[in-house]
């Protein structure tokens, strides 16, 4: 019997157009970063596999070449902000009233289909400077096995590359603060 | 209990099994028997001697992911042989599931993500996506393997080994899964 599911996933565009981020309202903030691999994934030797239990999945708004991550667990009710695996992700989060956003995992997945995840664990949090409104959280580098565990995770600072990207982003000359990462394990 | 009690009681429960009929359904997913006797006599499933057949119950439908690119990244949809039992009561359905499962053999090395489980519960099925990051049975050595996660005591083991020989007879296969039932009634005497 074919199987037909319907799957909610990767309705965002990919590509963060120009002015396309705002200022955000409140006492929530945007967190700037990126997540990266030390190898990349080998995509190629994937594909045939992680395509095929597609072919009975509709898939609403996805594209099957696209791969995509999210920050925390995404929901069916709320698939939240999802940016491009290798591209920058702009975060809105509310800051707890000790003003610290607390980051536990990224979550991506590959070929355009929710199942096929895996977590990246992050365990860190963010102390949000009095005022900002943009916050720069550093590029995590993560080291993957073959079997896509995490062996190892750098985290890099490219404060001057993140201030180009949101001004883009934005369609003008925002206040970029780092926030003072604490890593928890 | 005074007598009034202990009558309705009595008369509850024969209208109970009065308007109790029971439903069995039999299913099955993946190959045929024949088909997984070819593939074991045409070589294109190994033998107990250099491959390892991972199987299991529970699970009315399982797929692993294999995560040893020696071989090459490749979901495998287990075979799945089950019964459905559905006790219609009054207007309430009951199910129970009793199912096993088997993986087709796979190469001494193999690394394996259990990629999807889905189980029955009550009248639906559960199902959970469990990722591609990782490794859940790594195969050391030919033969068979029990996959025990959702059954540590391996209660379920002589019953999925019976449900599997059938898929075998003739094979070397059979003997493996003979040997196995053996030892499993030899401990527990």
């Amino acid at each position: 019997m074919c199987t037909l599911l319907v799957c909610l996933s990767a309705a965002s565009a990919a590509d963060i157009k120009e002015g396309s981020i705002k200022t955000p309202s409140g006492n929530k903030v945007i967190l700037v970063g990126k997540i990266s691999f030390k190898e990349p994934i080998d995509l190629a030797a994937r594909k045939n596999a992680l395509s095929e239990p597609l072919k009975n999945v509709i898939n609403i708004g996805a594209d099957k070449d696209k791969n995509y991550y999210t920050i925390g667990e995404p929901s069916f009710a709320d698939i939240g902000e999802i940016w491009e695996l290798g591209e920058s992700f702009y975060y809105t989060a509310k800051p707890d009233k000790n003003g610290i956003v607390t980051i536990d995992s990224f979550h991506c997945s590959l070929f355009g289909s929710p199942w096929n995840y895996f977590i990246l664990p992050a365990q860190v949090k963010i102390v949000i400077p009095e005022g900002a409104k943009f916050v720069y959280v550093g590029d995590f580098q993560y080291d993957l096995d073959y079997a896509l565990r995490v062996t190892g995770l750098k985290h890099f600072d490219e404060f001057d590359d993140a201030q180009k990207l949101i001004n883009r982003a934005t369609g003008k000359n925002v206040d970029l603060m780092r926030g003072e990462l604490n890593f928890t394990k | 209990m005074n007598k009034t009690k202990m009558i309705c009681i009595a008369a509850a429960l024969a209208a109970a099994i009065l308007c109790t009929s029971c439903m069995t359904t039999t299913y099955r997913a993946g190959e045929s028997k024949s088909d997984c006797k070819k593939n074991v006599g045409a070589g294109t499933w190994g033998s107990p001697k250099n491959t390892a057949v991972v199987f299991g119950s529970e699970y009315t439908n399982f797929i692993v992911l294999q995560q040893n690119p020696k071989f090459g990244y490749k979901l495998y949809q287990a075979q799945v042989l089950g019964k459905t039992t559905s006790n219609l009561i009054v207007i309430v359905t009951l199910t129970s599931t009793t199912s096993m499962f088997f993986v087709q053999p796979l190469s001494v090395g193999s690394e394996l993500k259990v990629y999807e489980q889905t189980k029955m519960l009550g009248t639906s099925a559960s199902r959970e996506y469990l990722g591609i990051g990782g490794v859940d049975v790594k195969i050391t050595k030919p033969g068979l393997v029990y996959y025990d996660a959702n059954d540590p005591g391996h209660k379920n083991e002589l019953a999925s080994l019976k449900a599997m020989q059938s898929y075998f007879t003739g094979t070397d296969w059979e003997t493996a899964i003979t040997n196995r039932m053996q030892e499993i009634e030899n401990e527990k005497k």
